[in-house]
């Protein structure tokens, strides 16, 4: 007997009981559904993220100062004061950076905010006058601060809209004053609305020259960070090199696991966020691939039952010359065309959804997401339907290629 | 040499630590082109013995040989492969697969056979002529009468043109017209055709339309006759 009459004879099978073949079906219908539901939806919320982290620029490099975060007790940052005047002006040089096109040191933190009576907590954000080139972030109305006003420690702020519409409402903004840690300081710029970029939201917050913020706001004599533009994308890594060695001999380290500083880039960044991201996929569909168990253990009942209910029909082919094998191939095929209808139906399915969810995020909620169709999910979810169909298949086939041919007979 | 030797036959069924024998040591022969009937009350071991015979059951003792070799020197796939090839089986319920038409019936011990696909249709088609059921070919099983069903269940034990047919009770479910009609067509594979015909029977008046008579009793051979006034099937459709 072929095997292609053999697939023949256990479609026939199926056919024959089609209610029964749809109802085993559907278990392994929603196992692959799941899978591929959340291989699809974790890979848009992934490629999210990522499209998040792209708003930094590929060419853009952090430096932080600490020791690289490595375990839970490493999130109080040593030397979180290690980054100094001294270290921007050696990276400023060309001869040591060659690669570098624009350094801009930033120091951050939450301040009130007052107008009036009106207080608003705002997130304060000192940097040069570089930021609006480095984040293409330019205001809406009003200026910039200028170099000199920097070097000047010029009272200037910038503020984000939402830091606006909160304190002024619907007034005019520019050249009126507000208080930060009862110093006054002009608004030179209103910043248009952004939303939330890469991790931070722009509307939310006020710009001030990092020299100010240094002096009258925060009191320090360090950076929280240095931005630093390459001027392409394919110096990055040897731009950090530089930088690292630039900073080494700055602050005098020889032994690189000493370090004071780390650095980020946005390569880096992706990659971790893919690593998050793929074990939470992967989790999500280890949950999912429990269904297909489920399902599975369907099947083999359902099966089972199949080879009992058939004894007579399974006596009837052994007694005109059906071998073992035979009965074995036909009732393995028949359990293993079941899991593959079901996981094709749940790839069609688990598609579909994940689609109209696509749908939904990009349109109704407006959110950047991409429907994407997990080819490696799809295969995955054939592959292991036909191995649930083989391996729950193969109990009840056995079952069935054991009966004696006469005993199959008489069964009622 | 005999197509069928047995030589003290015995089969025991066992059953929870409870032995029932079913054949206490029977032996005959039975010559290629002969019409043998087994005869027998119920329990006398007539159906066992045929299942014997027919390779559907094994033996618990003494020997049998089929076609000059010993059963237990055939393989499992070899007694498969027999079973397709050489032996067609008529049972008493038609063992018809449900919901499948006529033609598929007929054609199915084709699939298990060495046969080539192009010669099936034509080979299933002349098989269910012969039993005169062309005009059922698309029919279902649960579409026909009794006796329609069990000229189906005999053009499927013909398709592979086999040496021996065992009829285990063949008219038995049956009224007393469809039953002349199948015993009209067994008897014509036999006087036709030139097939060894082995059939079971607790009838007499069934059993002498073959040319001996094995009648049985408890699992033993009572006696064993040539029939002298045979019955004549096709008499009925003359009259």
């Amino acid at each position: 007997m072929t095997l292609i009459h053999s697939f023949e004879t256990a479609l026939k099978g199926l056919k024959t009981h089609k209610s029964r073949s749809i109802l085993t079906v559907l278990g392994i219908v929603i196992g692959i559904t799941a899978i591929i539901l959340v291989m699809s939806l974790g890979k848009g919320a992934q490629n999210l993220i990522l499209g998040q982290i792209q708003n930094i620029g590929p060419k853009l490099i952090g430096v932080v100062p600490g020791r690289q975060p490595k375990g839970p007790t490493d999130i109080f940052s040593i030397f979180a004061d290690s980054l100094k005047q001294k270290d921007l002006e050696a990276l400023q040089k060309k001869a040591n950076v060659p690669h570098a096109d624009k350094i801009m040191p930033v120091v951050f933190g939450n301040e009130s905010l007052a107008f009036g009576n009106d207080t608003y907590r705002a997130t304060i954000f000192g940097v040069t006058d570089l930021f609006a080139k480095i984040y293409d972030l330019y205001p809406a109305q009003g200026r910039i601060f200028s170099e000199k006003e920097i070097k000047g420690y010029a009272s200037l702020v910038i503020i984000g809209s939402k830091v606006k519409n909160e304190l002024f409402g619907g007034e005019e903004a520019i050249d009126k004053k507000i208080k930060i840690k009862d110093r006054n300081f002009k608004v030179i710029g209103v910043l248009p609305q952004k939303g939330q970029f890469s991790f931070l939201n722009f509307d939310e917050v006020v710009i001030v020259p990092y020299t100010t913020a240094q002096q009258y706001i925060f009191g320090i004599k360090y950076f929280h960070r240095l931005a630093i533009e390459a001027d392409e994308e394919k110096n990055v890594s040897r731009t950090v090199e530089d930088i690292k060695i630039t900073l080494r001999n700055s602050h005098g380290i020889t032994d690189p696991s000493k370090d004071d500083f780390f650095i980020e880039t946005q390569a880096e960044a992706m990659e971790t966020v893919s690593t998050v991201t793929n074990v939470l996929t992967l989790f999500l569909a280890a949950i999912a691939a429990i269904s297909l168990l489920v399902g599975g253990v369907g099947i083999m009942n359902i099966m089972l039952v199949s080879v009992t209910e058939r004894t007579r029909e399974i006596g009837l082919r052994k007694a005109i010359g059906a071998t073992e094998r035979n009965i074995m191939t036909q009732f393995l095929l028949e359990a293993i065309i079941l899991t593959v209808i079901g996981g094709v139906v749940g790839i069609i399915l688990g598609s579909v959804f994940s689609f109209l969810i696509s749908f939904v995020l990009s349109y109704v909620l407006a959110l950047n997401w991409a429907f994407t169709f997990p080819i490696s999910g799809a295969l995955l979810g054939l592959g292991v339907a036909t191995f649930v169909g083989l391996v729950f298949g193969l109990y009840p086939a056995r079952q069935a290629s054991l009966k004696s041919p006469i005993e199959a007979l008489r069964y009622e | 040499m005999a197509l069928i030797e047995a030589q003290n036959l015995k089969k025991i069924y066992v059953n929870d630590e409870v032995q029932t024998p079913a054949l206490q040591g029977v032996s005959f022969k039975i010559e290629s082109g002969e019409f043998v009937a087994v005869m027998g009350p119920s329990g006398s071991g007539k159906s066992t013995l045929l299942h014997v015979l027919g390779f559907l059951d094994r033996h618990s003792g003494g020997e049998y040989r089929f076609d000059g070799k010993m059963i237990d020197d055939y393989s499992k796939e070899e007694i498969a492969h027999v079973r397709n090839k050489k032996m067609g089986f008529v049972f008493q319920s038609f063992n018809l697969l449900p919901r499948t038409t006529v033609f598929e019936n007929v054609r199915l011990p084709l699939l298990y056979s060495d046969v080539p696909k192009s010669e099936w249709e034509e080979r299933t088609k002349k098989a269910i002529e012969s039993v005169g059921l062309a005009h059922r070919l698309n029919y279902e099983s649960a579409q026909l009468s009794g006796g329609e069903k069990q000229r189906a269940a005999i053009a499927r034990a013909l398709v592979n043109d086999p040496q021996v047919i065992f009829a285990d009770e063949p008219t038995g479910n049956l009224d007393s017209k469809s039953g002349q009609i199948v015993m009209n067509i067994i008897q014509k594979l036999f006087e036709e055709q030139g097939r060894t015909v082995i059939l079971v029977t607790h009838e007499t008046y069934t059993a002498e339309y073959a040319e001996r008579v094995i009648t049985m009793r408890d699992g033993k051979i009572e006696s064993d006759k040539k029939v002298h006034s045979r019955h004549n099937a096709s008499d009925h459709f003359k009259k």
